[in-house]
């Protein structure tokens, strides 16, 4: 079952630099559709400037966006207001990449834990002792925490307490914006392990997004791949990894280090990922792709379904 | 004679407390020889940017180190403020992970570039300038002429790493220190900065130390690797003989910690990196390692060379299903 379905989704931010200069439009996120499905993992890949946080805060409704419809179980989340916004936002929570930046430092680790369940009133105050410290077991941490402020906390333990938050009310879709980006390598692999044992406990569903291609391949059922506020292709973990259909998944792939040595890529160009501010007309990709043709500098590729996935290039 | 060697050092840092004086790097000898890569692995806080800090001089005004640093056969510790200053940027030169703050916003690149060339070859500035816009040329930046006159936040990260990796060519060093020089970076864009990188190693036949904390990136461009741990050196060996056959408890679980695809588990290191003032006695690894016994507790095991070329710092060496 499709427990989140977006369609056309746009956001663009309008940028004035100075005062006589005209403003320009900063296009974030540029009409993208996809699925998140019942306890499945849908991960969102692309670098920086290519829209996949913009995307995140869209679907949690911190930002809104110029057009498209985000159905969160069949209900248009866009429109919602008051108490239906409120208990939206409880089936629907968010890791952060930063740990240490989204925890209050004067906060003790229960009352940051305890703080959705004031807000959202779903316990009576007599049980939140007893359910935070449920919340702590469940992300391997021990109930004395509770007691503690979070610079007593190494990364690793912060984004378990950031975990533990995001689950304290019980939400059906967790939104995790680069959670193992600024953690090391020994405890990534904690952290992701502890996210998929929580995904089999309590049946949930993830959206994931990051740039660490490893690690999306580890974790993901299927993956979308972003790239100047587009989808560029999108399909199950196995075939995009196996088979990357455009030259730009091709790359991305290609590009990271492998620990089985040689290294397999040859980039001599010096292109730059292009700004959002100035997209290339045509493929947004066509001035990096060794591919390219003559429709690309002119005529935006389509997606188009390709052996069960969708890809937009003019290759297919 | 290697090019550079280091031999026994430990860095400190200053502290009026009563356990005196926080040592963060302990021991450590390594060489580089000519025209090598040397990879340093290690998780943050193991003290790999802390010995290159070491290596070139710029240790923090709290911090100083015990041991030998010899570079083309001269103690470094022997020469004066002014003789590490004519080698720093000319023989031995770094490439910093961050380069957005290690280049200066208020002057041009092409200026940044050249004083490098004015203080270092006594160039003029015209002459100084004309070289630098040949050096954004070798590193592949389009229309250097231009760019030259750009300011550091005209350009797009991966420029700027590209800025910086001029800089430190721009005297032809023998030695380069590059400290995460591809972190801040996009994956497609830390691609073609490290190529170009190994392009001008092999060009100039320059030795490089590759600081990271990436397996993937020294397992693709280093000839020897060095894994740090808690201030000390765990294993070094040949790239090839690490990846084949690692023995140390630590480098086995950052390999196993690096997922490998779907469906194939991963097995992390349990626990956390320890802070330098909270060390377990004996092994340092040993509160986290899952082949741990007593005697690992009790003592520290020393660096031994178990293979021609192949150090290692566990008693278990490599053997009892390690």
């Amino acid at each position: 079952m499709n427990l989140m379905e977006v369609r056309g989704l746009r956001k663009y931010f309008q940028m004035s630099s100075g005062f006589l200069s005209k403003p320009h439009q900063v296009r974030a996120v540029d009409g993208v559709d996809f699925t998140i499905e019942q306890n499945k993992v849908f991960s969102i890949v692309g670098e920086s400037g290519s829209g996949k946080s913009t995307v995140a805060r869209l679907l949690l409704r911190l930002i809104e966006p110029q057009e498209g419809d985000v159905l969160f179980k069949g209900t248009n989340v866009l429109g919602l207001k008051g108490e239906a916004l409120k208990a939206y936002r409880r089936s629907v929570q968010i890791i952060f990449q930063d740990p240490f930046a989204s925890l209050n430092p004067r906060m003790k680790i229960f009352n940051a834990l305890c703080e959705p369940l004031k807000i959202h009133k779903t316990v009576p105050k007599s049980q939140f002792r007893q359910r935070v410290s449920e919340m702590l077991q469940r992300v391997g941490l021990t109930e004395d925490v509770m007691s503690r402020y979070p610079h007593e906390f190494s990364g690793g333990q912060r984004q378990r307490i950031c975990i533990a938050r995001a689950l304290m009310l019980g939400p059906e879709l967790v939104v995790a914006d680069e959670p193992l980006s600024s953690l090391d390598v020994s405890i990534q692999a904690q952290i992701l392990n502890l996210l998929i044992r929580i995904k089999g406990e309590i049946g949930l569903s993830f959206l994931f997004i990051s740039h660490d291609l490893n690690v999306v391949q580890y974790f993901s059922d299927s993956i979308a791949v972003m790239y100047l506020g587009k989808i560029v292709e999108s399909g199950q973990t196995e075939q995009l990894f196996e088979n990357p259909l455009h030259p730009y998944t091709q790359m991305l792939i290609e590009s990271v280090p492998k620990i089985t040595g040689v290294s397999h890529h040859s980039h001599d160009t010096a292109a730059d990922t292009p700004s959002p501010i100035e997209i290339p007309p045509g493929c947004p990709f066509h001035p990096r792709c060794a591919k390219r043709l003559a429709a690309c500098s002119s005529s935006v590729p389509e997606l188009i379904e390709r052996n069960g996935r969708v890809v937009a290039c003019h290759l297919y | 004679m290697a090019l550079l060697s280091v031999e026994n050092v430990s860095v400190f840092f200053k502290r009026h407390l009563a356990g005196g004086d926080l040592q963060v790097v302990n021991s450590i000898s390594f060489d580089v020889e000519a025209a090598e890569i040397l990879g340093v692995v290690g998780e943050s806080g193991c003290g790999k940017s802390v010995t290159a800090a070491a290596v070139m001089g710029i240790l923090p005004q709290n911090a100083y180190y015990k041991g030998d640093i010899l570079f083309e056969g001269q103690r470094l510790s022997t020469l004066s403020a002014e003789g590490l200053r004519a080698l720093r940027g000319n023989r031995i030169s770094m490439i910093f992970q961050e380069p957005m703050t290690s280049l200066n916003p208020v002057l041009t690149v092409g200026y940044q570039i050249a004083e490098v060339l004015m203080v270092h070859k006594g160039m003029s500035k015209a002459e100084a300038m004309a070289r630098a816009a040949e050096l954004l040329a070798d590193v592949k930046i389009p229309s250097p002429t231009l760019r030259i006159k750009d300011y550091p936040h005209q350009m797009s990260g991966g420029m700027r790493q590209r800025v910086m990796i001029a800089m430190a060519i721009a005297c032809n060093p023998a030695l380069v220190l590059a400290d995460e020089p591809t972190t801040a970076l996009d994956v497609t864009i830390a691609a073609q900065v490290l190529s170009l990188l190994r392009g001008i190693q092999e060009k100039f036949n320059m030795s490089m130390v590759l600081i990271t904390h990436d397996l993937g990136l020294v397992a693709e461009n280093a000839q020897r690797i060095a894994i740090m741990y808690a201030g000390r050196l765990m294993e070094s060996a040949e790239t090839a003989s690490l990846f084949k056959r690692p023995r140390h408890p630590y480098t086995v679980g950052l390999l196993n910690s690096i997922p490998k695809g779907r469906h194939i588990p991963l097995v992390p290191i349990p626990g956390f990196v320890p802070k330098p003032d909270n060390l377990p006695p004996g092994c340092k690894f040993s509160d986290r390692c899952s082949h741990v016994v007593k005697r690992c507790k009790e003592a520290e095991p020393p660096l031994i060379e178990i293979e021609k070329g192949h150090f290692n710092r566990c008693i278990l060496n490599g053997g009892d299903g390690v």
